[in-house]
């Protein structure tokens, strides 16, 4: 009985010290976004998000040693789906580069994201960043794929132990929600340019 | 100190941080860009949200239950809100969405519930009941129910994050079997 008391123990114990991959999400706050757009550039664009980015699992630093994990491009894409709404008149989201949505609906445009992240803390006890930082990369092409532009934006998001306690995903989430919020306003600085 | 202290302190130590309950709530909805496009293409017209509400003595209409945690609604008071707030979001998108329509859904959650107490997978579920009127007249009522199940772990810290961020995909889940009901498209068209 005490030997196997003693197996479960350390089972526990080690499953709590050994550093892991915590889940966590990016998914930000996309009803917030709607209405904040100014003038729709009238002009229909793709949404590019490929099967593969989509599940792609990204781990990157937490605290106290551990990692945080999460996919997100699979996150943000509801998001930059509705960013790019509040900015052009139509989004059709497309699978590939050559799907036939493309032709059939007179898309003008087709974005494809590009996401970097980063995440840190300086906690030796809890694993949620305290720190988060999503860069988005949208580069927009021509229907035949020819790159035309490149938005770049910073969305930064920070989370404290008070916060973060009852939502351990919150600094990435602000952040989500800082880089979609600069996205609406960096299309609306070249709308001159995609009119 | 005796090492049997210091490992029944650790053992302590470990069951409460494995074991200790704490609130939280769901994660805000995401949007189904699938369903949002299902929408558009459709040739629905535009309707009104009535009253979302939890039918008596539904399982996790308040609160959902997560390994000794408990997870709220971050939208009103129950998750008929958020079911509400959910379906809101998708057809505001769509460009569905009219106070003013004479067309009304409205929605009774019968199950909400996640069980994720299991080492190697965890399960949610949901149910509700949808009805469509017009004009006061009953044209679609239906109960729609969506599962989905994925890979977790023993650890609680990798579980219970988990089971929280799954939630939204169980709703919208439920909406896709909603929006992709015939029946219930030529209810709104």
């Amino acid at each position: 009985m005490m030997r196997r008391l003693v197996l479960i123990c350390s089972t526990l114990v080690v499953a709590l010290l050994t550093g892991c991959a915590h889940p966590i999400t990016l998914g930000g706050d996309v009803a917030k976004l709607v209405g904040t757009g100014g003038a729709k550039i009238d002009r229909k664009v793709g949404l590019l998000v490929t099967a593969e980015q989509r599940n792609a699992q990204v781990v990157t630093p937490g605290g106290g040693g551990d990692k945080v994990n999460y996919q997100p491009y699979r996150d943000l894409e509801p998001g930059l789906y509705v960013a790019l709404s509040e900015s052009f008149a139509s989004v059709t989201k497309l699978a590939t580069a050559a799907d036939p949505k493309v032709r059939a609906e007179a898309l003008n445009y087709v974005i494809t994201p590009s996401i970097a992240t980063t995440s840190s803390s300086p906690s030796l006890l809890t694993w949620p960043p305290t720190q988060f930082t999503v860069e988005l990369t949208c580069t927009i092409a021509d229907p035949q794929g020819k790159p035309l532009t490149e938005v770049k934006v910073l969305g930064e998001g920070r989370a404290e132990f008070d916060e973060f306690k009852a939502d351990t995903s919150l600094s990435a989430r602000r952040a989500t929600d800082d880089a979609l919020k600069k996205l609406i306003k960096a299309m609306s600085e070249i709308a001159a340019k995609l009119r | 100190m005796s090492i049997p202290f210091l490992l029944r302190t650790a053992c302590v130590a470990a069951l409460v941080a494995v074991a200790s309950g704490c609130a939280m709530q769901a994660p805000r909805y995401q949007p189904s860009i699938d369903n949002v496009e299902t929408l558009k293409k459709s040739q629905v017209k535009p309707v009104a949200l009535g009253s979302f509400t939890v039918q008596s003595g539904a399982l996790g209409g308040t609160a959902i239950g997560l390994r000794g945690s408990s997870m709220t609604s971050p939208e009103g008071a129950d998750y008929a809100a958020y079911l509400a707030e959910a379906l809101r979001q998708e057809l505001a998108l769509a460009g569905k969405l009219d106070p003013k329509s004479t067309i009304e859904i409205t929605g009774v959650l019968i199950k909400n519930d996640i069980a994720a107490g299991g080492f190697s997978t965890n399960s949610g579920e949901i149910e509700a009941r949808f009805i469509v009127r017009t004009g006061g007249q009953v044209r679609y009522e239906a109960v729609k129910r969506a599962e989905l199940s994925w890979d977790s772990s023993f650890v609680g810290a990798i579980a219970i994050p988990k089971a929280q961020q799954q939630y939204p995909l169980v709703v919208q889940q439920l909406l896709t079997a909603l929006l992709t009901d015939a029946k219930f498209v030529a209810a709104i068209q």
